[in-house]
C-alpha cells in the first residue's frame, strides 16, 4: 500500500521530493511549502498521499510545521509553492469556505465554542437561515429534530439544548466534531484532538475515530501521543523541521522508531562542556504537582552553577512549572524553596528581589509592550536601579545603552523607538537581556530562543553560559531539544505533568528522550 | 532607508491630518447648514463668542476648569487600564464636601480656609472612586458598571441633601446657602467668572503629566495599561497600583467639584453638573489619556462651546449644536486614530 522503507530509518530523510503512492488518494500534497515573510522555512518540499476511508497520522515535534501543513489544507495558511489535488481536481484553497466546500472539516485544538449557547445552536451556527420559517424566525423545533438526528448518526447523546459551558471538555469537543458533520465534511482534520481530554475521554475519542474510517469518512490526525497514533493510525508521516523525513505504514513502524525519527540524530557535539555544578542547592522542588491530574508530584533540585534543561512536547507541566516558580499558580502541596527558603508566599516582586529572573515564552504575550519604547521595556523589573520615586533618567540610560551595545539589539540605538518597530531576535534579545544583566542567582527561562536567529541564538546562548559559569544557575524550559543537549548539564524530560526521566551530561541519548517525550517509555525517573 | 521611509511616513501622516480637519469644517458646515444657519456666519459667531473680547476669552478658559479635571480623572486610571466612569459622581460629592466646609467651617484665614475646602472636596471625590477600585481589584467586579452606577448614587444622594438638610433657608430653589466670603475665590477678570481656579487646574494637569513621564508610579501605571501580563512578571502590584490610580482619578474629579464651587456658583445647589463627567470622558478619549493633549482638547471644547452661546444669540441655532458638533469631532478623530494605528502596523 505505501511506500516507505524499513532500512535506515532514523539517518536520512526516507522520502523528501517523491510523493508516496496511495490507492485512490483523495488528498494530494505535492511540493508543498511555506516560508514566511519574515524569513522562516515553515515547510520544505512536502508530499502526501490519502487514500479515502484512511486514518492518518502526522507525527512531529512542536515547529516542526504539523499545524502549518494543515492550514494550508484547511485554507488558513496560503502555501508558497506546490500543488493541491482533493479528489484529483486541483484547487486552491484560500479561505476556509472553500475548504469547507470542498468537503473538509477541521477540529481545532482551542474549541472554537460559543459557551453560552445551546449545542444546537453552537452547531447550526453560521447556518441558521436553513431553518427560517414564512414568518421569518427561526423554527426551533425544526432544529432540534433536525441536530438530534445527526448527534444521533454519531451515536453521540448530548442534548441538543444543553449549554455548551456547562458541558465537560469530552462533550465539548464532540459538539466540535458535530459541527464538522453538519457541514457535510468528508475529510477531517483533527489538530492534537486528545490533549485536552482527560485518559478515558481520549479513550472513547480514538473509538469514535474508528468509527468515522468505517463510516468511510477520511481522517488526518496531528498528534504526538504516539501510543494513541499506533491506536488508530494506519500510515505515518513524520515530519521534522519542515521536511517529511518518513511516511510508513502502521506494520513497517514502531514507536519507538517514530520516536527517533521526530527528534532526529544530534548533529554535532557541543564544543563547550557545561560548567560544573556546585555544591549548593539553589533550588528545590519539593514534592509538587504539576496539575491536579498528575500521577506523581515533581522533585527537582538545581545547584549553583548549573544549567538544567526541561524537556518535553509543549503541554506536558511545563507552563505550570513556570507559573510555580513565577508565583502565579500556587502548588496544591509540597514546597519550593529558594536557597532553603520557601517562596511559596512571596510575591513576584519579592522573588525578584530575592534574585530569581524570569524569560516568558511569548515576548508578545507576556514579554514585551509592543508600543513602548526599547527603554521602557528594558527597565522593567529592575527594581531599585529605576529608582523608588523618580525615575533615574541618566542610569536608566545608561543601563538602556550598555544593553543595546553588549547585546547588538538593533534598532534600540535610538531608546525612544517603539518596540514594535523591531525585528524579532532583536526584541528577543530584550526580553533576554534585560532579565541576565540584572544578574541573578537563578534564571527561570523559558523558550529563550523561539523564533530567533541564529546570530541571536548564539548570543542568548553565551550569556546562558556566562550565568553558569560565573556560578549562578539556570534552568531552561525549552522545545528545542538542541539547545537542550547543547547547554545543559542535566536534562528532565517532562511527560504528561510529571518528571519522566533525567539525563547527564555526557550521557544524551536522542533516541531515550524522544521515546520518554512522547510516552513510548515512561516508567518514570531514576530509570 | 528605514529614515527615508519614517519621513515618508511623517508626510503621510501630515496629509492625512489636513484632510481629516478638512473634512471635520465641511462636516460641520453641513450639520449648520442643515439646523438653518449660513455656515461661514455661525463660524464666525463661534469664533467670537468664544475668543473675541476679555469677558468671552476668559470665560472660554473658566469653562476649561472642570473639562479638564474630569477627563483627568478619566485619564490616569486610564493609564493602568481602569475605567472611570464615575468622575460625575465624584465632582458632586467634592462640590458638595467643598459647600459644607465652606458654608460651616472658618480658619480665619483665607489661604487655608480654601485649602482645606479644596482638600475636603477631593477626599470626597477619593473615597467616592474608592469602593469601585476596591470591587475592581479585590473581587473584578466591572469597574466601568460600578463608577456609572456610582453616579446616579451621588446625584439623588447631593438632591437629597440640598433639597432637604442643607438647603438654605427660605429658599425655593434646591441649594445650599453661600459659602463664607474667605471661601470665595475673586474673579479676575470682569465679565467672566475666570479666577484662581483655572490655574489651579492648569497646574495640577501638568503635575501629572510630569508625574506620567519622570516617575516610576507614571511608568508602573502605563506599562500596566501597555501590558498587564508583563506588568505582573516585572513585579508591579498591580491591584495595588489601579487602586492608587482609582484613588487619584477621583480625588481630582472631587477637586474639580471644590474648584467650581469656589471659583463659579458659591454654592452647592442641584444640577450645578450640566454633565461635566460625560464632557471629561469625551475629551480623555480624544486626548488619549495625555496630559498635555487634555489641556488642548478641553479648550477646543470650551471654544465650541461659549461660542455656541454666542450662536444662539445671533441666530435660530440652539446651543445644543455645540454637542453635535463635538460629536462630529470625536468621530472623526475616533477614525482617524485608527486608521494611523493601522497604518503603524
Amino acid at each position: 500500500m505505501s511506500l516507505g522503507t524499513s532500512e535506515g530509518i532514523g539517518e536520512q530523510p526516507v522520502l523528501q521530493g517523491s510523493p508516496d503512492k496511495v490507492q485512490r488518494p483523495v488528498i494530494k500534497l505535492h511540493h508543498i511549502s511555506k516560508t514566511y515573510p519574515n524569513g522562516l522555512r515553515a515547510l520544505k518540499d512536502v508530499n502526501i498521499e490519502v487514500g479515502k476511508g484512511e486514518i492518518y497520522a502526522l507525527v512531529g515535534q512542536n515547529g516542526a510545521g504539523k499545524s502549518t501543513l494543515m492550514n494550508i489544507l484547511y485554507g488558513l495558511t496560503m502555501p508558497s509553492g506546490g500543488t493541491i489535488e482533493i479528489g484529483s481536481r486541483p484547487v486552491t484553497i484560500s479561505h476556509p469556505m472553500q475548504a469547507i466546500g470542498l468537503g473538509i472539516g477541521m477540529v481545532q485544538q482551542d474549541l472554537m465554542l460559543v459557551p453560552s449557547l445551546t449545542v444546537m445552536e453552537n452547531i447550526v451556527l453560521g447556518t441558521e437561515g436553513e431553518f427560517k420559517r414564512w414568518d421569518g424566525a427561526i423554527d426551533m423545533v425544526k432544529m432540534r429534530a433536525t441536530v438530534q438526528t445527526l448527534l444521533d448518526s454519531l451515536e453521540c447523546s448530548i442534548d441538543p439544548l444543553s449549554i455548551v459551558g456547562t458541558l465537560p471538555i469530552g462533550s465539548q469537543q464532540m459538539v466540535e466534531i458535530a459541527k464538522v458533520f453538519w457541514r457535510n465534511a468528508s475529510i477531517i482534520i483533527f489538530d492534537e484532538p486528545t490533549s485536552l481530554l482527560s485518559p478515558i475521554e481520549a479513550e472513547q475519542f480514538l473509538q469514535f475515530v474508528l468509527a468515522l474510517k468505517a463510516k468511510g469518512k477520511t481522517v488526518l490526525f496531528i498528534s504526538h501521543r504516539l501510543k494513541e497514533v499506533f491506536a488508530i493510525a494506519e500510515r505515518i508521516s513524520v515530519l521534522r523541521q519542515g521536511v517529511i523525513v518518513a511516511s510508513l505504514a502502521k506494520e513497517e513502524a514502531n514507536a519507538e522508531k517514530v520516536a527517533t525519527l521526530m527528534v532526529g540524530e544530534r548533529m554535532e557535539e557541543s564544543s563547550i562542556p557545561p560548567s560544573a555544578p556546585g555544591a549548593k542547592v539553589v533550588l528545590r522542588v519539593k514534592d509538587v504537582p504539576l496539575a491536579a491530574n498528575a500521577s506523581k508530584t515533581a522533585e527537582m533540585e538545581i545547584h549553583s552553577g548549573e544549567i538544567v534543561g526541561i524537556a518535553g512536547v509543549q503541554g506536558n507541566g511545563q507552563e505550570e512549572l513556570f507559573d510555580m516558580l513565577l508565583g502565579k499558580a500556587i502548588p496544591r502541596s509540597g514546597d519550593i524553596l529558594f536557597f532553603d527558603r520557601s517562596i511559596l508566599r512571596m510575591s513576584v516582586r519579592a522573588r525578584r528581589d530575592a534574585g530569581i529572573a524570569y524569560i516568558t515564552s511569548d515576548r508578545i504575550k507576556d514579554g514585551l509592550a509592543v508600543d513602548r519604547s526599547v527603554l521602557e521595556n528594558g527597565i522593567i523589573g529592575s527594581g531599585k536601579a529605576m529608582g523608588n520615586v523618580l525615575i533615574r533618567q541618566k542610569e536608566v540610560h545608561r543601563l538602556i545603552a550598555k544593553m543595546v551595545r553588549s547585546y547588538k539589539i538593533k534598532g534600540g540605538e535610538n531608546q525612544k523607538q517603539k518596540v514594535r518597530a523591531l525585528s524579532g531576535g532583536n526584541m528577543q534579545k530584550i526580553v533576554v537581556a534585560r532579565e541576565v544583566m540584572r544578574n541573578p542567582t537563578l534564571l527561570v527561562a523559558f523558550n529563550p530562543t523561539s523564533g530567533v536567529d541564529i546570530a541571536a541564538k548564539k548570543v542568548i546562548h553565551d550569556s546562558l553560559r556566562e550565568i553558569a559559569g560565573a556560578g549562578n544557575s539556570v534552568l531552561l524550559i525549552s522545545n528545542d531539544l538542541e539547545e537542550l543537549l547543547e547547554l545543559s548539564g542535566r536534562i528532565i524530560v517532562l511527560y504528561k505533568m510529571c518528571p519522566a526521566a533525567e539525563f547527564k551530561y555526557p550521557e544524551y541519548d536522542m533516541r531515550q528522550i524522544g521515546m520518554y517525550m512522547t510516552g513510548v517509555r515512561s516508567e518514570g525517573l531514576g530509570e | 532607508m528605514s529614515s527615508m521611509t519614517r519621513a515618508g511616513g511623517y508626510a503621510k501622516k501630515i496629509g492625512l491630518t489636513v484632510l481629516f480637519v478638512g473634512l471635520i469644517v465641511v462636516v460641520w458646515a453641513a450639520v449648520l447648514f442643515l439646523a438653518g444657519a449660513n455656515p461661514v456666519l455661525s463660524f464666525v459667531y463661534i469664533f467670537k463668542g468664544a475668543l473675541v473680547g476679555t469677558s468671552n476669552l476668559f470665560s472660554t478658559l473658566d469653562l476649561m476648569v472642570p473639562m479638564m479635571l474630569l477627563a483627568l480623572a478619566v485619564a490616569i486610571p486610564g493609564w493602568a487600564g481602569v475605567w472611570n466612569i464615575g468622575g460625575e459622581g465624584q465632582f458632586l460629592l467634592g462640590a458638595l464636601a467643598a459647600a459644607w466646609v465652606g458654608i460651616s467651617i472658618d480658619l480665619g484665614n483665607p489661604f487655608l480656609d480654601v485649602f482645606l475646602a479644596l482638600f475636603a472636596a477631593m477626599v470626597a471625590g477619593l473615597v467616592w472612586s474608592s469602593w469601585a477600585g476596591y470591587l475592581k481589584v479585590k473581587l473584578q467586579i466591572n469597574e466601568i458598571v460600578t463608577t456609572l452606577m456610582a453616579n446616579y448614587i451621588a446625584t439623588l444622594l447631593v438632591s437629597y441633601l440640598v433639597n432637604y438638610p442643607l438647603k438654605e433657608a427660605g429658599s425655593s430653589w434646591a441649594q445650599t446657602a453661600y459659602i463664607k466670603r474667605p471661601f470665595q475665590l475673586h474673579h479676575l477678570v470682569g465679565g467672566s467668572q475666570f479666577s484662581l481656579t483655572f490655574f489651579i487646574s492648569t497646574g495640577i494637569v501638568l503635575v501629572f503629566f510630569l508625574l506620567e513621564k519622570r516617575t516610576r508610579l507614571g511608568y508602573e501605571l502605563t506599562m500596566i495599561g501597555s501590558n498587564e501580563r508583563l506588568s505582573y512578571l516585572g513585579g508591579i502590584s498591580i491591584a495595588a497600583k489601579r487602586m492608587v490610580a482609582m484613588l487619584l482619578g477621583g480625588a481630582v474629579a472631587g477637586l474639580a467639584g471644590g474648584l467650581v464651587v469656589l471659583g463659579n456658583t458659591y454654592r452647592m445647589k442641584e444640577g450645578i453638573s450640566p454633565g461635566y463627567g460625560f464632557t471629561g470622558l469625551l475629551v480623555c478619549l480624544l486626548a488619549d489619556n495625555d496630559p498635555i493633549l487634555i489641556i488642548l482638547v478641553s479648550f477646543l471644547f470650551a471654544v465650541l462651546q461659549s461660542g455656541s452661546l454666542n450662536l444662539q444669540l445671533f441666530s435660530d441655532i440652539p446651543v445644543e449644536i455645540s454637542g453635535v458638533l463635538q460629536v462630529v469631532l470625536i468621530l472623526f478623530v475616533a477614525a482617524f486614530r485608527i486608521m494611523i494605528r493601522k497604518k503603524e502596523r
